[in-house]
């Protein structure tokens, strides 16, 4: 117990001298040309399809299924709306998609993202509309499959089991935070140094914030991991992937 | 609880029709991302804000504050597409470090402004949706575009459980402040630790009540989505 209560304090503390830019993971309302928005939305449109074949055979086996997604996308929600106290002012969020992808698999995930991100754009102004398919792409679709990947890849060795979900949720964030600023130095390319310095501009930028925020992220998925690993064993949700 | 959400039920176009709502909408979003013309996305501005606080009365001072909630990624994504560096000098304005120039051109001007007003317009238009509609009106909207019924069914329950969740945070918070949980950093900190993992205990009781209760109403799989 004493020792969990050192990690969660850990967290916290790299949560707090993260200098925060709670936005830095999603692309802004009007951030896209037109051309674009539409370009990412129908990259990401086959995920979300295939996702939503993958949750009906789900729901179809276990129809408890359907609350514990809600259940997780609504989690997810609030851990994304939590005013953590920050020196900046503002707040900083972990995505919380990885350990999702570990649990029910990414393309589940690529779902309960979009759904997650359609509600931050409403109600909370993070992300926007128009990006939403950019942003899709790069939260609830890139970053699931890396942490899934990641996960799936060191199950069986001998690494701790709690090593590896830091790994694979800490990977996927960082892998959100390198698509997203590919995205946007395609879109806005520096006009001396083309693509690539625009890119390295972004991701030096971003990094500032978003590389603290994915060790956050690792820890705070593995200690969430541990009590749903303590509750699967007193059988209070049955989760075959654990 | 969530202002955004409070202001779509009681706002003067609660109850207009969602449909008209949902097009001027998609229509200012498609305008403002397809011409790259600054006046035409001032007027999207002007015209979004005039609906949502003198049409609807959405408080101004409230309006504005939501408004600049993304301000720091604006500020921070305008400032990396404005500075670049090289070695040649076709800057507008720049400053010379050791044989290499960093400054702004003309065109990464341009783009800034063009881009701030884009931001402007289409926020202002996502907000006139998010204001005003409420999220059953929404629905009814995604149901007439013949949206899976799975994604529905999830998209009401995700939202159900985000006021669940954010009643029991805001709980756990106020119970916490009372007992000086935020009086100095380290009680701070502290606390926010214990509250998400208090918030993440709650969630598989509530899995499990939801589950018993489910039972009892003979529920088989399916939840009934009106209209």
């Amino acid at each position: 117990m004493k020792k969990k209560n050192y990690l969660i304090l850990g967290i916290l503390f790299l949560l707090l001298s993260t200098p925060s830019v709670s936005n830095a993971m999603h692309i802004m309302e009007g951030f896209l040309p037109a051309k674009w928005a539409i370009f990412w939305a129908i990259v990401s449109l086959p995920f979300l399809v295939i996702g939503l074949r993958k949750i009906k055979k789900v729901f179809k086996d276990d129809v408890n299924a359907k609350i514990l997604l809600g259940l997780a996308g609504g989690f997810v929600f609030v851990l994304s709306a939590l005013k953590i106290p920050s020196v900046t002012g503002s707040c900083s969020h972990p995505t919380g998609v990885g350990l999702g992808a570990i649990l029910f698999g990414p393309t589940v995930m690529t779902v309960v993202g979009t759904i997650v991100l359609l509600f931050q754009a409403i109600l909370l102004a993070h992300g926007g509309l128009t990006t939403l398919g950019a942003n899709v792409f790069s939260m609830a679709i890139v970053g699931p499959i890396v942490s899934y990947i990641i996960y799936r890849g060191l199950k069986n060795t001998r690494i701790n089991k709690r090593f590896t979900v830091f790994l694979a949720a800490s990977f996927g964030n960082l892998a959100t935070y390198v698509v997203t600023a590919i995205q946007l130095s395609v879109v806005f390319q520096d006009p001396v140094t083309g693509l690539m310095g625009s890119l390295a501009k972004f991701l030096s930028v971003f990094a500032v914030t978003q590389i603290p925020l994915a060790i956050v992220e690792g820890l705070l998925t593995a200690i969430i991991y541990n009590l749903l690993v303590n509750y699967n064993s007193k059988g209070v949700v049955n989760i075959e992937n654990i | 609880m969530l202002l955004i959400d409070k202001y779509a039920y009681t706002n003067r176009l609660t109850n207009t029709n969602p449909y008209i709502k949902f097009a001027i909408v998609v229509i200012a979003l498609a305008m403002a991302t397809i011409t790259t013309n600054i006046y035409i996305n001032l007027s999207i501005l002007i015209i979004m804000s005039m609906l949502t606080t003198v049409v609807a009365g959405i408080p101004i001072n409230k309006y504005f504050k939501l408004l600049f909630i993304p301000s720091t990624f604006l500020v921070l994504s305008i400032l990396t597409i404005l500075i670049s560096i090289s070695r040649v000098d076709i800057y507008a304005w720049r400053i010379e470090i050791f044989n290499y120039y960093i400054g702004i051109t003309e065109s990464a001007l341009q783009e800034s402004i063009l881009l701030s007003t884009r931001v402007f317009a289409a926020m202002a238009s996502t907000f006139f949706l998010g204001l005003t509609t409420p999220l059953n009106n929404i629905i009814r909207v995604l149901k007439k575009m013949y949206l899976s019924n799975v994604l529905i069914e999830l998209l009401v329950l995700i939202y159900r459980f985000i006021f669940i969740f954010l009643k029991e945070a805001m709980e756990i918070h106020t119970g916490q402040e009372l007992k000086f949980g935020y009086s100095n950093m380290k009680n701070s900190l502290r606390s926010t630790g214990l509250l998400i993992s208090s918030l993440f205990t709650r969630l598989i009781l509530r899995y499990r009540d939801m589950v018993v209760i489910l039972e009892c109403k003979l529920y088989d799989g399916e939840f009934k989505i009106g209209d």
